[in-house]
């Protein structure tokens, strides 16, 4: 399902050396400051995936993830000799992937609504074709297209600022503290946004899935 | 515990690094009641459903091309960013040298300059040592070159045959303000002789004496000695 994700593994928790063929971090960022072109392919080669992947997951047209991607290595590239590193890079990186999708996302709304219609099937479609992965867990296999398109126009609809906490969460698996430095807020503020962004896609894939089968979920109100 | 509360905690319960989320002493009870409560528990089963869905959707691998302009794009930018330093370093050199050869150009002149402004300053004190101003330390001093006494310009009445002196005193218009006299001097000393001399004081003109070519007030000693005889002194 995600290829790229048994190389680029996002956690980091691991004291696993996050930067093969550099002594630490602050050696590789005084690097990029001189120019060294080894460095930025380092840089490259840990974030570029995790970049792609996280942008799709933030914008609504994955067509538009290359042209972000390519924004966010340019912001990141052009910045980093004023990155004084009071945050790790990789959080650094996910708040200008953040940033910048969050910026596609208005700019699509605002000027390529009218678009959407003509291609209402892309998506799905451009889907089908990754679903042949070996890589799926057998949870994967159970959810059919219903699901996954359900899930799809639940997040399309999910207020931006809620959506970025839960991915950072639930698919980047981020921690708690790494979304509170990517998203510039404290961290009860995260622990927020990240219920509420839950509890709404909870809410929207129940309502769409009600009426059609009824996949265990239970219509009647929460009583107490 | 109620549902209300519980349900507020199973975002938290969902994640694996829960502790600190959940008390410790929360997550029994917690448990307890979702083996329970029915409505609770399909809760907690819809959120897992809605993680699962989120992680089930499929992500685009990453293009060829893509990377393939990244990687060019951080090799533009990796070259920019080494002009930028060696321009840097570039400047930073150039400002050495430029004061380095400031420093240099300096160096023959640094003597000369110096000896120059000691010998304004030796000949300055060296002119400027007589100079006291308009001290003096007595009316009688001769004047120096800067400063002159007052001086007679006319008499126009006789005092009288007697021999007299007389100190004047002469403002800077050259009229008499005051005057006296000195010791061992006018031994005539009487009323008419001083009504006289008023009088021939009053009708006398004198140049005012002068600082550096200012007029000024001033003594002045006159004498008479006998008819259109005068002497004056300063
Ligand atoms: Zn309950």
């Amino acid at each position: 399902m995600q290829p790229a994700r048994n190389t680029h593994e996002l956690g980091g928790e691991t004291a696993s050396p996050e930067w093969p063929g550099w002594p630490g971090e602050e050696c590789l960022r005084e690097a990029l400051r001189s120019g060294c072109e080894t460095a930025y392919a380092a840089l490259l080669e840990r974030f570029q995936a995790p970049v792609f992947h996280l942008v799709q997951r933030l914008i609504d047209d994955p067509n538009d993830a290359g042209d972000v991607t390519q924004d966010v290595f340019f912001k990141v590239f052009r910045n980093v000799g004023s990155f004084r590193g009071q945050s790790s890079l990789k959080t650094w990186v996910y708040r200008i992937a953040v940033n910048e999708a969050y910026n596609r996302r208005r700019w699509f709304g605002r000027h390529r609504r009218a678009e959407v219609g003509l291609q209402p099937e892309e998506d799905g479609r451009d889907y089908l074709d990754s679903i042949g992965d070996p890589a799926r867990s057998p949870y994967d296999l159970t959810l059919n297209e219903e699901w996954k398109s359900a899930i799809g126009k639940a997040l399309a609809g999910l207020n931006p600022v809620f959506r970025s906490a839960v991915v950072l969460r639930d698919l980047e698996e981020l921690s708690y503290e790494e979304i509170a430095g990517v998203l510039d807020v404290s961290l009860g503020t995260v622990k927020s946004r990240i219920l509420r962004g839950r509890e709404s896609l909870r809410k929207a894939l129940v309502e769409q899935m009600e009426p059609a089968r009824g996949y265990g979920f239970n219509p009647q109100p929460a009583g107490d | 515990m109620d549902c209300q509360n519980v349900k507020s905690m199973l975002s938290a319960l969902q994640d694996r690094d829960m502790s600190g989320l959940v008390p410790e002493s929360e997550q029994l009870p917690l448990r307890r009641h979702l083996a329970g409560c029915r409505d609770c528990s399909l809760h907690a089963g819809q959120l897992d459903l809605v993680r699962h869905a989120l992680r089930a959707r499929p992500v685009r691998p990453m293009p060829a091309h893509l990377a393939f302009s990244l990687r060019a794009m951080a090799s533009r930018e990796a070259a920019r960013r080494r002009r930028y330093a060696t321009f840097n370093a570039w400047l930073r050199h150039r400002l050495d040298h430029i004061s380095l050869s400031i420093n240099n150009l300096m160096r023959p002149i640094a003597l000369p300059a110096a000896g120059g402004l000691a010998s304004a300053v030796i000949l300055f004190s060296m002119v400027m040592t007589n100079f006291q101003g308009i001290v003096r330390d007595h009316h009688n001093d001769v004047p120096l070159a800067i400063a002159t006494n007052p001086s007679m310009k006319a008499l126009l009445l006789d005092v009288s045959d007697a021999e007299i002196a007389v100190d004047v005193f002469v403002d800077e218009n050259g009229r008499v303000i005051d005057y006296s006299f000195p010791e061992g001097f006018g031994t005539d000393n009487t009323s008419e002789m001083r009504r006289k001399l008023e009088n021939s004081l009053l009708f006398t003109e004198f140049n005012p004496a002068t600082t550096f070519g200012q007029p000024t007030s001033g003594w002045v000693r006159v004498k008479f000695k006998s008819r259109s005889q005068i002497d004056v002194k300063g």
